[in-house]
């Protein structure tokens, strides 16, 4: 059998799906389809005890060179610190196209994978100081100590005078 | 063996598979394919090898440059940083 004639007998060319989506007005079903195969796509992706980590914990961890990132399906990527493990980092990465949130956990895995500094030069990190929490926490306190020994002081001066 | 290989790209309703080849598949055929996944490089897209790993039966998730007739190929938008 020739080249020509085993492509026409094996139909290996373009294949269409059976309505294209997105639809003008997709329907719930459509959403749920979509979200299906997304996930799907994500299980092959993922090795098997990430998924089953997935399906448990609902989040999936890659360890990178720069930090333990953890994947979420409706939030913001946590960049924690190697050794203690601690939150250090948020990480917001995007397609350039609508697609189920299960398509963006791909292309994230796939990237901090193979390309860990093209993840960072692309997503936006939100690096996670903790300082400033701490300070204002502390400034607060001092602020109401600072009003009770107020608040002590008009009291016992009121007692006084009377 | 005659495999059966994809090329699937990422878009709203899920996967799609844009292309399949086979060891039978002709040149020309090759050569389509070959342009489209180029045609999506350029417009910005990455691709990765998702072939199964024969020894560790995970997929292999390497990101590759080059059209590869012996990979299964993902095909995944541009990426961007998102909102805060």
């Amino acid at each position: 059998m020739s080249r020509q004639q085993s492509d026409t007998a094996f139909p290996v060319g373009r294949i269409d799906p059976p309505h294209l989506w997105p639809a003008p007005n997709p329907t719930q079903g459509d959403y749920e389809r979509a979200k299906d195969k997304a996930r799907q796509l994500l299980r092959q992706i993922v090795p098997e005890s990430s998924w089953r980590e997935f399906e448990n914990k609902g989040m999936l961890q890659i360890i990178g060179q720069r930090g333990c990132y953890v994947i979420y399906p409706c939030s913001q990527t946590e960049i924690r610190d190697l050794k203690s493990g601690q939150c250090v980092a948020f990480a917001c990465l995007q397609l350039s196209i609508s697609a189920p949130t299960y398509d963006r956990m791909v292309a994230e895995y796939l990237l901090i994978k193979n390309a860990e500094d093209v993840y960072w030069k692309t997503a936006n990190i939100f690096l996670r100081t903790g300082n400033e929490f701490e300070i204002a926490t502390l400034f607060l306190i001092a602020f109401d100590i600072a009003l009770s020994v107020n608040l002590l002081i008009e009291v016992l001066r009121y007692g006084v005078t009377k | 063996m005659n495999t059966t290989r994809k090329l699937r790209m990422i878009c709203a309703g899920g996967d799609k598979t844009i292309a399949e080849w086979n060891d039978t598949t002709s040149p020309q055929r090759l050569a389509e394919i070959e342009k489209e996944f180029n045609t999506k490089m350029a417009q910005g897209w990455f691709a990765a090898d998702i072939s199964l790993d024969e020894l560790t039966r995970q997929a292999k998730d390497v990101i590759i440059r080059n059209f590869d007739p012996k990979a299964e190929i993902l095909l995944i938008p541009r990426v961007q940083g998102g909102r805060h």
